[in-house]
């Protein structure tokens, strides 16, 4: 335990890291407090930023800006009712009532304390759970392996419940966009079209910003919200909810496990941590009557679930080199550029990185904490910049961002198409995720298999001989068919309406 | 997918989306390109011992089983979806937007050969700033600032290299304004 702290303590005498954690978080907490941007849009055009620095450096960039999003999307929550960003929504139910009520101190007090807890939580568990499961998954075999990776994009389509199949076929879509290129086993040029500029693939840090980015900044700029300067004063009294939080014990170490359970779960997420530690807590309050009028439990319990959601995102990423959904997909991609492989052998041959990566996870949630405590008043006013003049900018940025990876015309024109998609799935409330997480699983789960199967000499049993890869084929089948019989259910409910 | 989140209500709900005919696209798309796959992933010449690899390392496997996926859930998912009356005009207008912001930004990529980087950043923000509704000083304000906070950031911030334009062929400007616009 001594050494892993030592280790990374080491690590994080390089100030290049520093600079990553305080600027990743700085950013973070603005995109969260601006509603609309969220730390998608952020993540997506920091990547190529991202891939100059070594990867601890660029790692803790992104994990800054995820992390902090959340803790800066409770304040236009909190002091004007409109969430920062989604997962923020909850916040809203309880943290603006108390706000209207005379007390946005205490409100912003209990969301940034419970957002500490939280987030100081989840690390503790990745630091505890991550290396164990990361030991099992030595034993694991290249079927099992490809077999989670299925799981795992399984899972994030059949929790977009409603649209299931319209994530199924995005996620088709996905895989299908992951093999342009030249394949490694014939060498062949799968879908290029006889052009030399696809013979690389699709670039992901094109298709990214244009997913994210692009999109969101269309979107922005025909945006007609109207901006809401009430109730944005705030001062710097802010330290009395990190007591209060402890007069509700059970609502935050139960928010901070659902947070946690959810968050390690493939494609779940921060929204239903919150829901569920929401739900709970009003079930087991003393006073429900004050939820939604100003609760503190409230605050409480959806700031706490929320925020314990990414670290415990990382815990399939770095034990298992699965990511659960769009943005620790996104930081696959930085590991797999330096040529970093999560997974097991991360533990055994990059002890210092995971090292500095938890340790830097922990100071973060203290350097997050102490901008809020020195910025919240300035902050509270970044949500009345208008959505337009943030479009300009975001496509300002998404193009140069999108150019400067390889001075190639035809990235630019890729991540219009994609913005362009983006922006389409947008309008119709279609989840990108199943997309994003096709096109960086897709390639892993081909090696997997085909080295699974060539291990195998094409014996298809094989993913049902072994115990581990039948339980995978029995889940995947059971979600599969779970999640056509509520298609099926929900188009009866339509026709019977 | 938190971010998604607040977007995964149904995509066939009251509000006309498009999402079917979204699909419907996607449907056409993925035919149209299984039906190339004889000619689009036809095998590299990498050896005999890549050729000994069996059937699951066929070239033609993994786009093929993911055209398949795509084909039959956008069917079902297109079939499932309710009907939808949109509003053309309204759609074909913000489409037509977009592709006019599209189109300055490409223009945006060749001008920066020309121009520059940041007098090109100049013009495409003064473009997309009137196209989302800016006039007069804010549109200037705008402009300056945004061109500016890119310069700041990417040319002085990140040091990112861009082609030398053919403006400072013509115009002699000391070494070091030139390494930052």
């Amino acid at each position: 335990m001594l050494e892993t702290v030592l280790l990374g303590l080491q690590q994080l005498s390089d100030p290049v890291v520093w600079l990553a954690l305080i600027g990743g978080s700085v950013l973070g907490i603005v995109l969260g407090a601006i509603p609309g941007i969220g730390p998608g849009v952020g993540i997506a055009l920091l990547l190529p930023v991202t891939y100059t620095m070594e990867p601890l450096a660029g790692i803790t960039l992104l994990m800054g800006l995820y992390a902090a999003a959340w803790y800066g999307g409770a304040i236009p929550a909190i002091t004007i009712n409109t969430p920062g960003t989604g997962v923020n929504v909850l916040t809203t139910y309880d943290g603006h009532p108390m706000a209207k009520n005379g007390e946005p101190q205490r409100a912003l007090s209990l969301a940034y304390a419970s957002s500490f807890f939280g987030g100081i939580f989840a690390v503790l568990v990745l630091m505890v759970a991550a290396w164990p499961l990361a030991s099992l998954s030595a034993y694991l075999t290249s079927i099992d392996l490809g077999m989670a990776a299925l799981l795992a994009m399984v899972l994030v389509v059949v929790a977009h419940r409603g649209t299931e199949f319209a994530s199924f076929a995005l996620l088709g879509a996905g895989l299908f966009i992951s093999t342009i290129g030249l394949e490694t086993a014939y060498g062949s040029a799968r879908y290029t079209f006889g052009t030399s500029w696809l013979i690389g693939g699709v670039p992901l840090i094109a298709m990214i910003l244009g997913l994210f980015a692009l999109s969101q900044a269309f979107a922005l700029i025909f945006s007609d919200r109207e901006i809401d300067n009430t109730n944005t004063e705030v001062d710097r009294r802010l330290l009395s909810g990190f007591a209060e939080i402890f007069q509700y014990p059970k609502t935050l170490f139960r928010s901070a496990g659902f947070g946690v359970g959810m968050g390690v779960l493939p494609g779940v997420g921060e929204f239903l941590a919150q829901f569920f530690a929401y739900t709970a807590a009003r079930a087991s309050s003393k006073t429900p009557e004050k939820f939604g009028k100003g609760a503190p439990e409230g605050i409480i319990a959806s700031e706490t679930a929320n925020n314990a959601v990414p670290p415990s995102a990382l815990v399939p990423l770095l034990s298992l080199g699965i990511p659960g959904e769009s943005f620790t997909a996104m930081m696959l991609t930085v590991f797999i550029i330096h040529g970093v492989d999560p997974g097991p052998t991360l533990f055994a041959e990059n002890k210092a990185f995971v090292s500095g990566l938890y340790m830097s996870l922990l100071i973060m949630n203290f350097v997050i904490v102490g901008l809020l405590l020195v910025g919240t008043k300035w902050i509270a006013k970044l949500s009345s910049i208008p959505d337009r003049l943030l479009g300009v900018v975001i496509m300002c940025l998404a193009l140069v961002g999108t150019f400067s990876t390889n001075y190639r015309l035809s990235d630019t024109i890729i991540a219009i198409c994609f913005g362009v998609l983006g922006f389409s799935l947008r309008r119709a409330n279609i989840p990108m995720v199943p997309l994003i997480l096709g096109l960086v699983l897709g390639p892993i789960m081909e090696r997997y298999f085909r080295q699974g199967l060539g291990a195998a000499g094409g014996d298809l049993t094989i993913f049902v001989s072994r115990p581990l890869s039948l339980i995978f084929v029995i889940v995947i089948v059971a979600l599969i068919a779970t999640a056509i019989r509520n298609a099926l259910k929900g188009r009866k409910k339509d026709n019977v309406a | 997918m938190a971010e998604n989140e607040n977007q995964d209500a149904s995509p066939f709900g009251e509000e006309p989306s498009g999402g079917r005919y979204l699909l419907g696209g996607l449907f056409v798309a993925a035919v149209l390109l299984l039906a190339m796959i004889g000619s689009q992933t036809v095998r590299g010449d990498m050896g005999e011992a890549a050729r000994s690899g069996g059937w699951w390392a066929e070239p033609a496997l993994a786009p093929g089983v993911a055209l398949v996926l795509t084909i039959v859930a956008s069917a079902v998912a297109f079939l499932f979806a309710r009907k939808e009356v949109i509003d053309w005009a309204k759609s074909l207008r913000d489409y037509g937007r977009i592709v006019l912001i599209a189109g300055c930004m490409v223009a945006t990529v060749f001008l920066m050969k020309i121009l520059g980087f940041a007098l090109s950043l100049l013009v495409l923000a003064a473009v997309i700033s009137f196209i989302g509704g800016f006039r007069g000083v804010k549109l200037l304000a705008i402009s300056f600032g945004a061109a500016t906070a890119m310069v700041v950031i990417f040319r002085v911030g990140f040091a990112i290299w861009f082609p030398r334009p053919a403006l400072f062929k013509w115009i002699d400007l000391p070494f070091w304004l030139q390494g930052i616009l």
